[in-house]
C-alpha cells in the first residue's frame, strides 16, 4: 500500500507528457501481448479439436470397417483398414480388442498398450486417443483404439507463436511511436491551455484566446475555453461596472453620511456651545486651551485665538492669586477633578466651577470638562445662608429686645431717680449757701441751719445719698450690658464679604452665646470649656451661624426637656484642636433625637420643630457651610432620655482647601 | 412723707430692675415692696395686702402671665400689671386671658407712665370697692323696704322704690360713681318697664 502511494507520488512528478507515452506504451504493448496470446491459444486449441475429431471420425470409420474382424476374426480386413489408415501421418497408433481386451490386430507404437490409457478420447499431451466400440448382432462386443500423434499441431502451434510475436513487436512499436506522438500532441495543446490559463491568472484574460480546430476534447476544452474567456472579460466587464457603479454609489453615502456627522457634530457644538457651561480641552504643560467653546469668548471678553495661546492659564488663574490652586493642579492625578475659581476678566470676576476628567499621558497633562459660571448660583446661595441667618436674627431679635430693653428699663430708672435726686441735692447745697452766707454775714445763722436741715429732710437726702452710687452702678452694669449686647451683635452679624478671614472661634462663641442668651437662660444653665485655639481661618459669619443654630436648637431640646418644671438643663460648650483640625462641641440635656429622625436632621426643610419655631433649614445650612464651605465634618451623638451632642470639626488651614480635587 | 395709701409689689427676675424701681417711685405715696422670683413674690403676697402687682413675664420657671393667673385665682383684688421686656403676642394673649391683667406694659417704660398707671389702677380698684360697698348697701336697703312695705307694694311698686332710694344716694357719691349709678338706673328701668 505504502509502495502505491509513493509510487503515485513519484508518478505525480513526471510531466504530463511522459506519464502519457508511459500510459500509451504499457497499454499497447500489454494489449499486443494479450492479443498474441490469445490469437496463438486460440489456434492451437482450433488444431487440437480438429485433431480430437480427425480421431474419433477415424475411430467411427473403423467401427463399421472391422465389424468382420469381430465376427469372423478377418485381421486382414483390419489389417488393410489398418494400413490405407496409416497413410495418414497424424495417425501414430491404431489397434482392434475383443471383449475381453485382447489385441486382435495393431499397427504402429505398442497398440497392446492402447486400451491402458484411461480416457476414451483423450490426449496426454502428445496423443489424442479414440475409442469406438463394436456392437455385434450376436451380442459379442470389441473395441477400436486410435492414436494420433500432435507432432504436427505442436509445430504449427510454434509457428504461430513466433509469427504472432514478430507482428505483435511491430505493432506495439507502431503503437508506442503513435503514442508519443499523440501524447506530445495533447500534452502540448493542454500546456497551451495551461499557460493560457496562468495568461489568464495573471490577469491578461482579454488578450487570451487558444487556436485548436480540432474537433475533439481538447479542442473543445479549448473552445470552451476561450467561450468561458470570453464569458470572463464580459464578466469581469460587468463586474467592473457593478464595481464602479457601487463604489460611487458608497462614496456617495461617504459623502451623505459625512456630511450629517458634521451636522450632527456641529450641532452639537451649538448645543454645547450656547449653554452657559463652557467645554474645554486644557493643555496643563503648555498652559494653553486645546479646544474651548466658542461661547468662552463672548462670556469672558477675552478673544477667541487667545486661549490657545501658551501661558494664557497665568492669565486666567495667576501663579500668584491662585497660588494653591495652581500648586494643586501641577499635581494633578488622572481622574474626575472639580473646584472653584475665580476668574478675573476685564470688567468682573466670575466664580468658576471647573469639572471634568484628568489625564496625564507622559510629561503632558490634560484636562477635559466643563467650565460653569457659578458666579449667580454661588449668590443665591450665599443669599439663602444670609436669609437663614436673617431668619434666625429676626427670631433672635426678640430675645435680643429683652435683653437690650430690660437694662434700658433700669438704666432709664436710675437715670431719672438720679436726676430727680440732682435737684433735691441742688436744693439741699442751696440751703446749705444760704447758710454758709448767713455764717459769713453773721446773718440768722439758726435759721438757715433749721432751713438747711428742713430741705434735706425734705429732699430725702439720706436716701439720696445712700442710693445715688448703686443707682450709678446699676446704671454703669445696664449700659455694659448693651454695650456687650450690640458688640455681640455685631460681631456675630459679621459680614463675610466672600473672604476668609484668621478668626478667634472661642469669641465667636462667646458672642453667640450673649446674643442668644435670651434663647436659653430660662432653660439651661451654659457650661463652657473652651482651651485655647489657634486662629483658624474660615467665613466668620457663617460659623456663628452655625453655633448658633446648634445653641438654639440645644436650647430647644432642653426647653421640650424641662417644660412646666422650674428644673433647668445644662448646654456644655467645649473647644479643642485634635490634630489639624479644631473641634467644638455643643451637648445638650435634651430628649435625645428620636431614632426616626436621625436619618433625617440634615436634610433641609426637615423639622420636628411646631411651625413658627423653625423652618428646617439649621442644620442642612450648618452641615452646607462645614462641610462644603470649609472642608470639615459634622457628626453628632445622641441618646433618648440623655440629650444630644453635635460636633463639628473644622481644618485649621480651612482657607486652604479653597478648592478640592475630587478623588 | 405722705401717708401710704396703697401696697405696690414689683416683681423681676432682674434685682437692678426692681431696684431701680423703688428708687423712681420712692417719693409715691405707696408701699413699695420687691421680688425677684415668683416664689419670693407669692410669700409677700401672703404676707402684705397688696393691691397692685407689677411683673416682669420673662422670669425663670414661670412666665408672668402664668405667676398673675395664680395670684388672680387667690387674690383676685390685687390688679395685676405685666411689666414686659419682650413684645411676644403669645405672652400679652396668656396675660389677657389667663392673668386678666389691668395693663401690659412695654420696658423700657418711662416711670411716669408706670406711675400713672399705677394710680389708674388703684382708683379703679377704688372704684370697684365703691361700688360693691354700694350695690351691699343697695342690697341692704332694698331688702328693709321689702320688710316695711310688704303689705301696700306691688312689685313694680318695690321697683319704683328701688330707683326712689338710689336717687337720693346719688348725693353722696362721688362725680365719678354719677355714670355708674346712671347704668345701674337705667338697667333698673330696662328690668322694671312693664311687659
Amino acid at each position: 500500500m505504502k509502495a502505491l502511494t509513493t509510487l503515485a507520488a513519484r508518478v505525480r512528478k513526471v510531466p504530463l507528457r511522459r506519464q502519457l507515452m508511459i500510459a500509451f506504451a504499457t497499454l499497447s504493448i500489454s494489449s499486443t501481448v494479450i492479443a498474441t496470446l490469445s490469437v496463438a491459444s486460440f489456434a492451437s486449441h482450433r488444431l487440437h479439436r480438429d485433431l480430437r475429431e480427425k480421431s474419433v471420425q477415424y475411430a467411427r470409420q473403423l467401427q463399421r470397417q472391422l465389424e468382420p474382424v469381430i465376427e469372423y476374426d478377418d485381421h486382414v480386413t483390419a489389417q488393410e483398414a489398418f494400413d490405407s489408415m496409416l497413410n495418414d501421418a497424424d495417425v501414430d497408433g491404431l489397434g482392434v480388442y475383443a471383449q475381453d481386451g485382447r489385441l486382435l490386430e495393431g499397427r504402429g507404437e505398442r497398440p497392446a498398450l492402447l486400451p491402458s490409457i484411461s480416457a476414451p478420447i483423450g490426449a496426454d499431451g502428445q496423443h489424442v486417443v479414440a475409442v469406438g466400440d463394436i456392437q455385434l448382432r450376436d451380442g459379442r462386443k470389441g473395441h477400436v483404439f486410435v492414436r494420433l500423434n500432435s507432432r504436427s499441431i505442436d509445430d504449427a502451434v510454434r509457428r504461430n507463436d513466433w509469427l504472432a510475436a514478430a507482428i505483435a513487436g511491430v505493432v506495439a512499436l507502431c503503437a508506442l511511436a503513435l503514442g508519443a506522438t499523440i501524447s506530445r500532441l495533447i500534452a502540448r495543446r493542454l500546456e497551451r491551455i495551461g499557460d493560457a490559463v496562468k495568461l489568464m491568472a495573471a490577469g491578461e484574460g482579454k488578450r487570451v484566446a487558444l487556436h485548436d480546430a480540432a474537433e475533439d476534447s481538447i479542442g473543445d476544452l479549448a473552445l470552451a475555453f476561450n467561450t468561458m474567456v470570453r464569458e470572463l472579460d464580459r464578466l469581469s466587464a460587468e463586474h467592473e461596472r457593478l464595481v464602479t457603479t457601487e463604489r460611487e454609489r458608497l462614496e456617495l453615502l461617504v459623502s451623505e453620511r459625512t456630511l450629517a456627522l458634521e451636522r450632527s457634530r456641529e450641532m452639537f457644538r451649538l448645543i454645547a456651545e450656547s449653554t452657559l457651561a463652557i467645554p474645554f480641552t486644557l493643555d496643563l504643560a503648555r498652559g494653553a486651551f486645546l479646544y474651548i467653546g466658542a461661547q468662552a469668548s463672548t462670556n469672558f471678553n477675552i478673544p477667541d485665538e487667545r486661549w490657545a495661546c501658551p501661558g494664557v492659564l497665568d492669565l486666567a488663574l495667576p501663579r500668584d492669586s491662585h497660588q494653591e490652586l495652581r500648586l494643586m493642579l501641577d499635581a494633578c492625578e488622572s481622574g474626575p477633578f472639580e473646584f472653584l475659581a475665580n476668574i478675573h476678566y476685564p470688567g468682573r470676576v466670575a466664580e468658576i466651577r471647573w469639572t471634568g476628567t484628568c489625564e496625564k499621558t507622559g510629561d503632558s497633562t490634560i484636562l477635559r470638562g466643563l467650565m460653569q459660571d457659578v458666579t449667580e448660583v454661588r449668590q443665591l446661595a450665599r443669599e439663602l445662608t444670609a436669609a437663614q441667618k436673617l431668619e434666625s436674627v429676626g427670631r433672635l431679635a426678640a430675645g435680643v429686645a429683652h435683653e437690650i430693653n430690660t437694662p434700658v428699663q433700669f438704666v432709664s430708672d436710675n437715670v431719672e431717680f438720679l436726676t430727680s435726686s440732682m435737684q433735691g441735692i441742688a436744693s439741699v447745697i442751696s440751703a446749705y449757701r444760704a447758710l454758709k452766707e448767713a455764717v459769713e454775714t453773721s446773718g440768722d445763722a439758726q435759721v438757715a441751719a433749721q432751713s438747711a436741715g428742713e430741705a434735706e429732710s425734705q429732699e430725702d437726702i439720706g436716701y439720696i445719698l445712700e442710693n445715688v452710687p448703686p443707682a450709678l452702678s446699676g446704671a454703669r452694669e445696664g449700659l455694659k450690658r448693651i454695650a456687650a449686647i450690640v458688640h455681640s451683635m455685631k460681631s456675630f452679624a459679621h459680614p463675610d464679604q466672600g473672604e476668609r478671614s484668621d478668626a478667634d472661634l472661642n469669641q465667636a462663641i462667646e458672642s453667640t452665646l450673649v446674643i442668644a442668651r435670651n434663647e436659653y437662660k430660662y432653660v439651661a444653665e451654659v457650661e463652657t470649656d473652651l482651651q485655647e485655639l489657634p486662629r483658624v481661618r474660615c467665613y466668620l459669619g457663617e460659623i456663628n451661624q452655625v453655633i448658633l443654630n446648634l445653641l438654639v436648637n440645644a436650647a430647644h431640646a432642653i426647653g421640650d426637656a424641662v417644660r412646666h418644671s422650674d428644673a433647668k438643663g445644662k448646654i456644655t460648650i467645649r473647644s479643642c484642636v485634635i490634630g489639624h483640625e479644631v473641634e467644638i462641641s455643643i451637648a445638650d440635656t435634651g430628649d435625645g433625637i428620636p431614632v426616626a429622625a436621625r436619618e433625617k436632621i440634615f436634610d433641609p426643610f426637615f423639622t420636628t420643630k411646631e411651625v413658627g419655631r423653625g423652618t428646617g433649614q439649621g442644620l442642612a445650612i450648618a452641615r452646607s457651610v462645614i462641610v462644603n464651605k470649609h472642608g470639615g465634618s459634622m457628626r453628632f451623638e445622641t441618646e433618648i432620655g440623655k440629650g444630644t451632642t453635635f460636633f463639628i470639626r473644622l481644618p485649621i488651614g480651612a482657607a486652604h482647601q479653597s478648592a478640592h480635587l475630587a478623588a | 412723707m405722705s401717708a401710704k395709701t396703697a401696697t405696690i409689689l414689683l416683681v423681676d427676675d432682674e434685682p437692678h430692675v426692681t431696684d431701680a424701681l423703688l428708687r423712681v417711685m420712692r417719693r409715691q405715696p405707696y408701699e413699695l415692696l420687691s421680688a425677684n422670683s415668683a416664689a419670693r413674690a407669692q410669700e409677700l403676697l401672703e404676707s402684705h395686702h397688696v393691691d397692685v402687682v407689677v411683673s416682669d413675664e420673662q422670669m425663670p420657671g414661670v412666665p408672668g402671665s402664668a405667676f398673675l393667673a395664680a395670684v388672680r385665682k387667690q387674690f383676685p383684688d390685687t390688679i395685676r400689671i405685666i411689666l414686659s421686656g419682650q413684645a411676644s403676642l403669645d405672652a400679652a394673649v396668656r396675660a389677657i386671658n389667663e392673668g386678666e391683667v389691668y395693663r401690659f406694659l412695654l420696658k423700657p417704660c418711662n416711670p411716669v407712665d408706670l406711675i400713672v398707671t399705677i394710680q389708674q389702677a388703684l382708683s379703679l380698684k377704688r372704684l370697684e370697692l365703691q361700688s360693691r360697698r354700694l350695690l351691699r348697701e343697695f342690697q341692704r336697703q332694698a331688702a328693709i323696704i321689702e320688710q316695711s312695705g310688704a303689705g301696700v307694694g306691688s312689685s313694680a311698686g318695690l321697683n319704683g322704690g328701688d330707683r326712689s332710694v338710689i336717687t337720693a344716694e346719688e348725693s353722696d357719691c362721688d362725680g365719678d360713681l354719677a355714670g355708674l349709678i346712671e347704668r345701674m338706673e337705667h338697667v333698673l328701668n330696662q328690668v322694671a318697664r312693664p311687659a
